[in-house]
């Protein structure tokens, strides 16, 4: 089953402008159930773009996007949240709030369709557990009363991460996971996760930096280039050390171990 | 975490709000120029009686006190308001220029010697009409980011400053007082509350049923339309309700600072961050905290009386400051 899939969607940065360029252009995904899939690609080759373009919070320059076969523009915002969530490369703390009462607000979409009764009522003890789940899936029950203004940088990602997991979203979208999480946290994160979606109705897109890791927990791949071009398909098959020379523009170099190739740029 | 112990638990302050704006409001009755005892005011109330404690309650403190507690509620809920609209914890309805421009209005009409509705009218037209370029200005290329409605009413703010300070240059000298006390505030004319106390309770129903959206707005605007909010939308209304409420504020009893910057800070640090919460606790204590100052302001120097907004600084200020050291 097709979960979310494009039309020749393009993009374009700085439209109008000088440095006007292509992004990726005519990009024809299908993202099916029980699908892991990396985005990987230089630094601004559109990774981001697409990421918020697919969780329908920028409108396509060109093309189309079908959340479970429907246009995404046609659910209701609402709706929408219930199916797709994003977890976004960095997010500012400025007013303090306890991590629990952060992690809530991943129940929003679902307390807001209840309608007058969300005035009344608040979240019920389910969102709770679910939001109590999540803080123990990244690790961080026992801070559950900090304010977020005290975090570290690898503890509020978290923060951010559960709040995400709280929403349980059917396609989840995460840029950068990685961001100032501890090897240990990546690593169990990354498994969790990716393991979220085996021979059930969901899938993950997570844009990333490190080859490696996408290689470890992702069995599909798309691969931006910074001339606009892209090619996708089963990682494995796609990445070599020449693609990723071609992709990064620096030569890479190629370790064997048990656990699969490991690339590094050389 | 070191739980601080001056965390309440938010409900509990909500009823605690509850409980003292009561109190506050009859304190507020009985203290004045000419203090009346309590059976006077009693019976005053419930119309058992006749003479000068009926006029003094009814006529001239009642109608004072309620604008009071309007106009702080609706400075502390426009001020709680446009902290999420701009993301920023400076933010307040004065920052935003909206009092600004309601000043020139009234101070212009003071100069030309229009006084009573008219004044007021202007007011509002100057309030109105500051919204109006902030909201016109700010929004370009569909991009209407907090930095940019923050700029633009800093810079409006700093215009509207130098146009009073122009009026008051050129102003004759038998104006300056009340001009002086527009600016810092005045409630010694309050005797209309009907529009602010229906607009207070109308803004606060509608920011009550915001509050869950301004809960994801805090986290920025990408977050809450990741989660089902419409942005745009929701910050357009936040704006209108939070400038309305302003205008009618200022128009009702002239530039009274402070308020709507620190009420809803002073609950932050008392522990109430959801909007649910934060909201109605907002609106009370902002209101009990303007009918406290006014009450002060008739009292500690009668028979002079203070500027309203002399007492909201000088209360506010050492207070707020003690507070955010204990927290540090």
């Amino acid at each position: 089953m097709i979960l979310l899939e494009t039309c020749a969607l393009s993009a374009t940065a700085g439209p109008g402008s000088a440095e006007q360029k292509t992004l990726y252009e005519n990009l024809n995904l299908k993202v099916h159930a029980g699908e892991n899939w990396a985005v990987l690609g230089p630094n601004g080759c559109g990774k981001t773009t697409l990421l918020h373009t697919l969780a329908g919070l920028v409108e396509p320059e060109s093309g189309a996007i079908k959340l479970c076969d429907k246009p995404i523009k046609s659910w209701p915002h609402k709706k929408r949240a219930q199916q797709i969530g994003i977890l976004f490369q960095q997010e500012e703390t400025l007013f303090p709030a306890s991590v629990f009462e952060t992690v809530l607000t991943g129940r929003h979409p679902y307390i807001m369709a209840r309608g007058l009764q969300a005035l009344l009522d608040w979240e019920d003890s389910e969102d709770f557990a679910i939001a109590e789940q999540a803080l123990k899936d990244v690790g961080l029950l026992s801070m559950k009363n900090r304010s977020i203004t005290t975090l570290s940088g690898g503890e509020w990602r978290r923060v951010m991460i559960a709040a995400l997991l709280a929403q349980k979203t059917n396609i989840n979208l995460y840029d950068e996971i990685s961001n100032h999480l501890d090897l240990n946290h990546q690593q169990k994160l990354l498994k969790l996760i990716s393991k979220q979606v085996e021979n059930k109705n969901r899938a993950n897109i997570f844009v990333l930096q490190d080859i490696n890791q996408a290689l470890r927990y992702c069995e599909f791949g798309l691969l931006l280039f910074d001339n606009g071009q892209h090619i996708m398909g089963s990682l494995h098959e796609i990445i070599s050390e020449g693609t990723l020379a071609e992709l990064y523009h620096c030569p890479f170099t190629v370790l064997e171990h048990k656990l699969g190739n490991i690339f590094l740029p050389a | 975490m070191k739980k601080n112990p001056m965390h309440l638990k938010p409900r509990n302050l909500t009823i605690i709000l509850l409980l003292a704006m009561p109190v506050s409001l009859v304190l507020a009755l009985k203290y004045g120029a000419t203090p009346i005892d309590w059976t006077s005011i009693w019976l005053a109330l419930s119309r058992q009686t006749q003479g000068i404690p009926i006029t003094i309650v009814w006529e001239l403190r009642l109608p004072r006190v309620l604008t009071a507690f309007a106009v702080g509620g609706l400075l502390s809920l426009s001020g709680a308001l446009l902290q999420v609209l701009l993301r920023n914890p400076l933010a307040d309805p004065y920052v935003l220029g909206i009092s600004g421009g309601a000043a020139t209005g009234a101070l212009l009409s003071m100069l030309f010697g229009i006084s009573g509705y008219a004044l007021s009218g202007n007011a509002f037209i100057g309030a109105l009409f500051s919204m109006i370029l902030v909201f016109g200005l700010a929004h370009s290329h569909s991009a209407w980011t907090p930095v940019r409605l923050l700029l633009t009413g800093v810079v409006l703010a700093a215009g509207w400053g130098a146009a009073i300070s122009f009026i008051l240059a050129i102003a004759p000298n038998s104006n300056l007082q009340g001009m002086l006390f527009w600016l810092m505030g005045d409630l010694s004319n309050a005797d209309a509350p009907a529009l602010p106390v229906y607009t207070v309770a109308i803004g606060l129903l509608l920011a009550r049923v915001l509050a869950p959206s301004l809960n994801l707005l805090l986290r920025g605007e990408l977050v809450a339309s990741a989660l089902g909010e419409r942005v745009k939308k929701l910050r357009i209304i936040i704006f209108l309700l939070a400038s309305a409420m302003t205008a009618v504020a200022v128009t009702a009893a002239g530039t009274i600072g402070f308020v709507g910057l620190v009420i809803p800070h002073l609950l932050r640090l008392a522990g109430s961050n959801d909007h649910r919460d934060l909201i109605t606790q907002s609106m009370l204590l902002g209101g009990i905290y303007l009918v406290i100052a006014d009450t002060l302001s008739r009292t500690i120097m009668s028979p002079l009386q203070l500027p309203v907004g002399v007492l909201t600084a000088f209360i506010g200020v050492p207070l707020f400051l003690y507070l955010l050291w204990k927290n540090k």
